[in-house]
């Protein structure tokens, strides 16, 4: 598995490589992978300033990998920054 | 949670409703929120496959006769009139006023779209603020439909059935797995398609720069992109249509904004890796999470987390090792446990676990810093991790680099510093503000944590603002003090000026009267009927007056309707850049003249150009129909002392 992550993400690396040498003088500033098959990388131009947050998820996903909304309450419907938002694990699990 | 992005746009006023999201919203097959007219949302199916669409969709009540009435909304307030249905999604109780009609049935639960859900009477409330049962819902009855409510009786059925219609993509709503709503869709099958009219989004909306959430289909992959704004130096933001581009050059065929502004944030491995515009993370009424259910295993390796690659040397660099496991999922890791070392050996250097410091680098050349982290123990495979480190900044940016105002007015500073990499390219570096010296030459003011205070002045100062950082400096020309006022328009006839209202279906009317007035020999009055059309409708004056150099300050004579309207003005710069500013949040005074005025935005490039003064409603209840007097428009100017 890490060998095959390890591929992928030299594989994305080259497109958004060439991606970002096509355009608009973009520096990637970070890239991780941050599960199987799945990459975050921050961009950056100088002109205009711009910062830009890229992750790719790859489709379909493997069943251990899930895709899900979540409601801002942690009972119904508010407001909640991200650490506080409900992450559902248990029900995400048994969709 | 893996990762996240902010989702969908919604409520946030202080009523109970704050946080109801505006569109669709289904979670685990669970229908928790309507679509909003015509929006788009990302839809994810049962079989895997993820795509954007909009809805059409009926949602009706089946009364114990067979007859059937309309469902007016699904977990959102209720309306003035009508039947709105609340589910345990959308908390422990309706949040209604006292007296008001209630039904509270026991339902075959979760609500599906396309599947009928059969309610059967437990009891009808007129206490108003229901528990929601978790084994049944709420139907909250007012206006006709309260005493069609008060005629159930307990035990009696009742039928639920709420239809998606997709209006752009061919599947059974049945099959939804999740959804999330947002809009407008900015691609569609590979071309550049902004909807923004479809969906009901302004041009204004479309056209000026602001942070931005995005997502993108590609054949083999969902692209998630969050562009940080409204932060000068760092990062401006995009418009739609170069937002489109980019996931357009990134292969993405189709493409879904979302919510943005304030809200635009990104999650990713338990931090918050963008800079939101607000200055801190925006509490959001709903995102869209990826969660890795992997099992836990081992850690593997260790992966060393900066947040930027590029620090001007002396800065504390926030550094953090964690420990990954096979699936990439991060693990906390003592420092003890470690060995941290970096290249080249720099004397004086130290880390405690979260912080790197590196002594100031001498010379003139940035250097590469790679940092190596191994375990003292266990088999896991070291990280390593390359910093440029700059000793002084190439070119120092101070923004804005004209500063014109009047006295005692405070302008916020934003200072960026750029290094100059061996290749040439020029890279933004993250440095301590403490250590920027300000200097002010002229008696215009002081620095006072980064925001310059105009003096107390009765007469025209010049001055110029210099920073200066480690020896490389930035320069701002700076006038403070007033000079006269200007007039723009005396509305004494209607020359120069158009009336617009927006969408169509608003009627805008003016007529110069000369009976209440202000001024010369009469003044505008702008009659407006808001009563039909979407969401948001407006009521401008269009002037497209350019503003005379050294503009600072506006000023307009009011007389009010007591309608509650929000009163702005709309502005473009030099590069044709557009800024709203609110003369008043609420027309909330009657039948008497107001002197509004306001501070006009320093630093931008002029000359400006008032575009339009304008009404605008953007709640559906405001049906308002009024009229309201302009007189006197008037700028005023800051002079040179020439």
């Amino acid at each position: 598995m890490v060998k095959v992550g390890r591929f992928l993400r030299l594989a994305f690396l080259i497109c958004l490589l060439s991606f970002v040498a096509s355009a608009q003088d973009w520096q990637v500033v970070d890239s991780q992978t941050i599960a199987p098959g799945v990459f975050y990388q921050a961009l950056k131009r100088v002109n205009p300033p711009t910062w830009v947050g890229v992750v790719r998820i790859p489709l379909p996903l493997p069943k251990e990998l899930v895709l899900t909304p979540v409601l801002g309450g942690n009972n119904g419907f508010g407001r909640q920054p991200f650490p506080k938002l409900p992450t559902l694990s248990s029900k995400a699990g048994a969709m | 949670m893996t990762a996240g992005i902010n989702g969908d746009y919604f409520s946030m006023t202080f009523s109970p409703y704050s946080g109801d999201p505006l569109g669709l919203h289904i979670q685990n097959g669970e229908l928790v929120s309507l679509p909003w007219v015509n929006r788009s949302a990302l839809v994810g199916l049962i079989d895997g496959r993820v795509l954007i669409a909009r809805f059409r969709f009926s949602a009706n009540l089946k009364l114990p006769d067979g007859s059937e009435m309309p469902l007016d909304g699904l977990n959102q307030p209720p309306p003035r009139e009508g039947f709105c249905l609340f589910t345990p999604a959308f908390g422990k109780t309706t949040q209604t006023p006292v007296g008001t009609t209630e039904i509270i049935a026991s339902a075959n639960l979760p609500l599906r779209p396309n599947v009928p859900l059969t309610l059967t009477v437990r009891q009808v409330s007129e206490a108003g603020n229901s528990l929601i049962p978790q084994d049944g819902v709420v139907l909250v009855a007012t206006g006709k439909a309260a005493s069609v409510a008060k005629s159930l009786q307990p035990n009696d059925p009742l039928e639920v059935l709420i239809n998606l219609t997709p209006l752009d993509a061919s599947f059974d709503p049945q099959t939804i797995s999740w959804a999330i709503g947002g809009g407008p869709r900015i691609l569609r099958e590979g071309q550049i398609s902004i909807e923004c009219e479809q969906e009901g989004f302004s041009l204004s909306f479309r056209q000026t720069k602001h942070p931005r959430t995005a997502v993108g289909l590609k054949d083999d992959a969902l692209l998630w992109v969050v562009v940080d704004g409204r932060q000068p130096g760092y990062s401006e933001g995009m418009t739609l249509d170069e937002l489109a581009e980019f996931l357009l050059n990134a292969g993405c065929k189709d493409a879904l904004n979302l919510d943005g502004g304030g809200s635009s944030t990104l999650f990713v491995r338990g931090r918050v890796v963008n800079q939101p515009s607000d200055g801190r993370e925006r509490p959001i009424a709903n995102a869209l999470l990826l969660l890795n259910l992997f099992p836990p295993q081992p850690i593997v390796r260790l992966a060393v987390l900066s947040p930027d690659a590029h620090w001007l040397s002396g800065t504390p660099i926030p550094l953090q090792v964690v420990g990954e496991d096979a699936v990439y999922r991060l693990l906390s890791l003592s420092p003890d446990e470690l060995n941290l070392t970096i290249t080249p050996e720099i004397e004086g250097w130290r880390w405690d676990g979260q912080t790197l410091w590196l002594p100031p680098v001498e010379g003139e050349e940035p250097i590469q810093v790679t940092v190596t982290v191994t375990p003292k123990n266990g088999s896991a495979t070291p990280a390593t991790l390359t910093l440029c480190v700059h000793p002084k900044p190439s070119i120092l940016v101070l923004r804005p680099d004209s500063i014109t105002v009047p006295p005692g007015t405070s302008v916020r500073l934003q200072l960026s510093a750029l290094g100059r990499e061996k290749d040439n390219r020029l890279s933004p570096l993250r440095f301590d503000p403490n250590e920027v010296q300000w200097q002010v030459e002229g008696e215009v003011g002081k620095v006072v944590n980064g925001t310059f205070v105009a003096a107390q002045t009765s007469e025209v100062k010049q001055g110029i603002l210099t920073a200066n950082l480690r020896g490389v400096t930035a320069t701002a020309s700076v006038c403070v003090g007033i000079v006269q006022w200007l007039t723009l328009h005396e509305f004494d006839d209607m020359s120069g000026l158009q009336l617009v209202g927006y969408p169509e279906t608003v009627k805008v009317e003016g007529q110069i009267v000369t009976t209440e007035k202000r001024s010369g020999t009469g003044a505008l009055l702008l009659r407006y009927d808001f009563s039909r059309g979407g969401k948001t409708r407006t009521a401008s004056i269009v002037l497209n007056k350019p503003l005379p150099l050294g503009a600072c300050r506006l000023g307009i004579d009011v007389y009010g309707d007591g309608s509650g309207c929000w009163l702005r003005v709309r502005l473009r710069d030099a590069t044709g850049k557009l800024i709203f500013m609110d003369l008043a949040d609420s027309v909330s005074w009657k039948n008497e003249w107001r002197r509004l005025e306001i501070n006009l935005p320093t630093g931008l490039p002029e000359p400006l150009t008032l575009e339009s003064i304008y009404l605008a409603v953007i709640r559906d209840e405001q049906r308002c129909i009024g009229g309201v007097l302009f007189d006197n428009l008037q700028v005023n100017t800051v002079g040179t002392g020439q």
